[in-house]
């Protein structure tokens, strides 16, 4: 899909038609245009009222026991230091007050060095990242070198742009290491697009400032930022109902992103509680 | 109930959907209560779809949204199996009803989905997916009206989760099919739009899918 993509062949074409030939084969395009996800202005469907932040508002709000329940995602958290950048997730999703998951994979991997972490809603992360994925990928097959970190959330932020005010729910981190050394961007579903060495996005994001602005420090050990980053989200857990369960750690280095771990933030508490070694 | 002028085009027609997965084997079940704000429309109508790559579909929600995923789904697979001479693989399907129910975002099915099947090493696979198409790839999944009352019991049983013995109890298709009919017998003592029966379906490489109807109460 890519490769054609690449070559400029339309994705219904067979290989063999030439490009100038004529595309006779109308039919399938007729009845399936919109799972071409080439052009997204076509893919996704208008809605048939005004407002679509307004109706879906309006419908999550218990009109007649109707509750549309979207699974929102929430506690992330990502810094730059002196060895890379440490992205760390917890992994529930709710659907209104009730634990849709405990699992949810929060960090997407794009590629191999690109990753992008999900708050918000957990289908509009998945969906537009995923597009990002297919985008960074056609770069690199056309310019033969990897997409830099700033070029991907730029074409996240500008994707996301021409949906803004209809409701879409999305703060995500772009974290990669590019030519230019490792890069952090937050990119938001209003188009907000910052660098920083340090964010945390979704509703424990307050409790996980307060740990990283105390002892965070630009040249930490390895080990002390995996520990920093993980009591962090931990501390979230804690205190935020909407976040817990399983709290996971990726590290990205100059050679591409490395799990580090995922365990259960409940366990971490009590031995928190028992270890009291958090030196301010 | 006073209710604004304006547009309600969803309704919710409730029922309650399990899917759990095995090591080789997939087992769904669906109760076939159709109700509409307290009254029953229909007492034999399963929210179980056969769909024409033997996967199964379970689907609760509207149910106009329902079948009208249903139908463009189905049209969608074959038209896979037409252009790659294949039938479509379980997994490829659930990402393709994760991008179809994406184009909805502005005006979503209100569906809450399971695509179940067994996958190309014929292990067992169950997706689920949100009204939005958020999709996680689950060992078991509930969903419904009763959700909240059987989901627990899934926890307690499959994953041992908050038992004295945790971790994770493997069992056999028949015993897989015993603890559903048990599950949703109890269910259904509590729940209102939970009763008249519950099909369960096995779904295996050997034998395909076999069905099995289960008598509930009718109150």
């Amino acid at each position: 899909m890519a490769l054609a993509c690449t070559l400029g062949f339309k994705s219904n074409d067979d290989f063999n038609r030439s490009l100038q030939s004529e595309k006779t084969d109308n039919h399938i395009d007729e009845f399936c245009p919109k799972l071409n996800i080439e052009n997204i202005a076509q893919f996704i469907t208008l809605p048939p009222y005004a407002d679509p932040a307004q109706y879906m508002k309006m419908v999550n709000d218990n009109v007649d026991r109707i509750r549309i329940q979207f699974l929102k995602g929430t506690t992330t958290l990502a810094f730059k230091f002196r060895n890379g950048v440490m992205v760390a997730v917890d992994s529930r999703a709710t659907a209104g007050g009730f634990i849709a998951s405990g699992e949810v994979k929060k960090v997407i991997e794009i590629n191999p060095y690109l990753l992008g972490t999900m708050a918000g809603g957990a289908a509009d992360c998945a969906f537009w990242e995923r597009v990002l994925a297919r985008h960074c990928r056609i770069y690199e097959l056309r310019n033969k070198e990897k997409i830099s970190v700033a070029a991907a959330s730029k074409i996240l932020a500008n994707m996301v742009f021409e949906y803004r005010g209809m409701g879409l729910s999305m703060g995500t981190m772009i974290v990669g290491w590019d030519k230019r050394g490792p890069g952090l961007y937050m990119v938001s579903d209003d188009g907000e697009r910052i660098s920083d060495n340090m964010f945390s996005v979704g509703s424990g994001s307050i409790y996980a400032y307060s740990i990283l602005d105390a002892t965070y420090k630009y040249e930490m050990s390895t080990a002390d930022a995996i520990d920093l980053a993980r009591r962090a989200i931990v501390h979230a857990a804690h205190r935020d109902a909407a976040s817990g369960n399983i709290v996971r750690i990726y590290h990205m280095k100059e050679t591409g992103w490395e799990k580090i771990e995922e365990k259960d933030t409940n366990d971490y508490m009590y031995q928190f509680r028992e270890d009291k070694t958090m030196n301010f | 109930m006073v209710k604004q002028h304006g547009w309600y085009p969803y309704e919710f027609q409730s029922g309650t959907t399990v899917a759990v997965a095995g090591d080789d084997y997939v087992v769904v079940a669906s109760d076939t209560r159709l109700t509409e704000n307290y009254s029953i429309q229909s007492r034999t109508h399963s929210n179980v779809y056969k769909m024409h790559n033997n996967s199964l579909l379970l689907s609760t929600g509207f149910l106009g949204d329902v079948l009208t995923l249903k139908k463009t789904l189905d049209g969608r697979i074959k038209t896979y199996e037409y252009t790659h001479n294949k039938p479509i693989s379980t997994p490829a399907l659930a990402q393709m009803i994760s991008i179809m129910m994406y184009g909805r975002r502005f005006f979503p099915y209100y569906t809450n989905t399971i695509i179940t099947g067994l996958d190309t090493d014929g292990k067992g696979c169950v997706y689920g997916f949100d009204p939005v198409g958020s999709m996680t790839q689950q060992l078991y999944a509930c969903e419904g009206s009763a959700m909240p009352l059987i989901l627990p019991i899934l926890d307690a049983n499959i994953l041992g989760k908050n038992t004295s013995k945790p971790g994770q109890v493997k069992r056999t298709k028949e015993e897989t099919v015993k603890m559903i009919k048990d599950i949703y017998m109890a269910a259904c003592e509590r729940s209102v739009e939970l009763g008249d029966a519950v099909v369960v379906h096995t779904l295996t490489k050997e034998k395909g899918i076999e069905t099995d109807v289960h008598p509930l109460r009718k109150d």
